[in-house]
């Protein structure tokens, strides 16, 4: 046998492991989650967990098709994603171009990082209820609380990553004369991207949190507003009913962004 | 007329703590097509120096000037080059070579091609599409120089560019940038810690001492040896007697601190 095809078996071997193991992670994470639904559904049966706090998943599952045909939870679900985009997207946006001017503005930085550090520790959602006097009680106040949450980090995580361009790049720039808003285009801003796309994954979490709140506070639609409903009229069935669909949707906008982070990762590395 | 002239320069940086003296009184003129080496012990200021010349930042004391127009507006005939590539991870081969073009507002047709006309040159022409990563060191130092030469720059500056690459891609690189800067007349300054690099490519050796940056002395290379290519210089049994005198003064320089 040559040393060609003894390679070639070793490395079939190699994948054929590789495969089994990945299939054994799958199996047993199945696995998991229907020893779990089952025990649920069990125990809620037997009572041996209050069915009326617990609720079980035939019951949430029942209330899903429910909710599902009269068209509900579809009109819930899609208003408390669209918040979410919103705040992030504004989030993000915001907070990049704060940070480019105070980058661009070094006085402008010095003179706001006591206030930036203060705003950062302060809890943001205490702030909810100014929210609603001043904007109103609506999507707006909503998608400000979101905004407001996460803001502040991303305008310091990017604010740092443009401090912490390389010099030696910046004065490549420089050598051929370029100016300040060429040092930006070329290469402060291009190198911060990767920082940029890791706090688009903060903000993800970070504006459901503020969405979710927002809706506690005011909203008449969300799933914020189902989750304070059921537990106003002691549906607990409704409540996690809401928390698995805010479940989905997060990980669907979390993988999203991770997959867009791979695609740039690719790209520049 | 002296291409570079360099009058009474001193220069300091400061922090709120101290001011700490880089470069003292130093006056210089360079001929056009001269090939002139800085040579010093680290601290010695010769990457100030370096720095000043092409305008990054203003000297406390003295000008600057390049055929009498101060270096702050010259910046369309200087190049430079660093001690790493720095090619723009996040960008092509391709944008990296152009990017002082589309600086300088001179991206065209022309410009263009004859970018890639050096790319091909330096038998790179098939790595356009490409990003840095995926090239070894020696390639990208020599993309590096396509990119400085790219603006067609009258004076290159050279920043210890050869430090970061192995011995052997060093002496060849040295050899390609000796002969690309002869057949396009360059001035070029070379900043080293490198004795034997200094001989090799230089008509001229400029030896600094440290703290704060002097210029100490100054070597001009033999006719014979300064046309050679730098690989032969080395060679040659004139190499060992300048290297000699010349590691003697850079001793007594350490002995004196």
């Amino acid at each position: 046998m040559s040393l060609k095809t003894k390679i070639d078996l070793a490395y079939e071997e190699f994948k054929q492991r590789e495969r089994k193991t990945k299939k054994q992670v799958f199996i047993t994470q199945l696995f998991m989650l229907f020893t779990f639904l089952g025990l649920w559904e069990i125990a809620s049966n037997k009572t041996l967990i209050d069915p009326l706090l617990f609720s079980s998943p035939s019951k949430i599952l029942n209330l899903f098709y429910v909710k599902i045909m009269d068209g509900s939870l579809i009109t819930h679900s899609v208003v408390t994603f669209g918040e979410t985009i919103a705040s992030f997207v504004i989030a993000t946006i915001l907070g990049t171009v704060v940070a480019a001017v105070l980058w661009w503005t070094p006085f402008v930085s010095k003179v706001s990082d006591p206030y930036l550090v203060v705003l950062n520790a302060m809890p943001k959602v205490a702030l909810g209820p100014i929210l609603i006097v001043a904007l109103g009680p609506g999507y707006l106040s909503i998608i400000a609380m979101g905004v407001l949450i996460s803001v502040i980090i991303t305008t310091l995580v990017v604010y740092s990553a443009f401090h912490e361009t390389n010099d030696n790049y910046i004065k490549v720039i420089q050598t051929f004369g370029g100016n300040k808003k060429q040092v930006f285009n070329e290469v402060v801003f291009p190198s911060a991207i990767p920082t940029i796309i890791s706090t688009l994954k903060v903000n993800v979490g970070l504006s459901w949190v503020g969405i979710i709140v927002g809706e506690f506070l005011v909203s008449k639609q969300g799933l914020g507003y189902l989750i304070i409903y059921g537990f106003q009229v002691f549906n607990f069935t409704l409540v996690l009913l809401s928390l698995l669909v805010i479940a989905v949707m997060a990980t669907i906008m979390y993988t999203g962004v991770g997959m867009l982070e791979n695609l740039l990762r690719k790209r520049q590395s | 007329m002296a291409f570079l002239t360099v009058d009474q320069l001193t220069h300091a940086y400061f922090s709120t703590d101290s001011a700490t003296m880089a470069l003292q009184d130093i006056s210089l003129e360079v001929q056009e097509g001269e090939f002139v080496s800085f040579l010093g012990p680290s601290g010695c200021g010769k990457t100030t120096l370096l720095s000043l010349i092409a305008g990054l930042f203003q000297p406390v004391i003295g000008t600057i000037s390049i055929r009498n127009e101060p270096v702050k507006q010259a910046y369309d005939q200087i190049g430079y080059m660093f001690q790493q590539d720095y090619l723009l991870p996040w960008k092509t081969i391709e944008a990296n070579i152009l990017l002082g073009l589309k600086i300088q507002g001179n991206l065209n047709d022309m410009s263009k091609a004859m970018t890639f006309e050096l790319l091909d040159h330096m038998n790179l022409g098939d790595t356009n599409k490409k990003y840095p990563h995926e090239l070894s060191g020696g390639m990208r130092q020599r993309i590096a120089l396509v990119r400085t030469l790219a603006t067609n720059p009258q004076l290159l500056l050279l920043d210890e560019p050869f430090s970061a690459l192995d011995h052997q891609t060093k002496l060849k690189l040295e050899n390609l940038v000796f002969t690309t800067l002869k057949e396009h007349q360059k001035t070029a300054l070379l900043v080293t810690h490198d004795i034997g690099e200094a001989i090799a490519m230089s008509d001229r050796v400029i030896v600094f001492s440290a703290n704060p940056g002097r210029i100490k002395s100054e070597y001009t290379i033999p006719e014979h040896l300064a046309k050679m290519e730098p690989f032969d210089v080395r060679n040659h049994e004139d190499f060992k007697d300048i290297f000699q005198m010349i590691w003697e003064e850079l001793n007594e320089l350490e002995d004196e601190d």
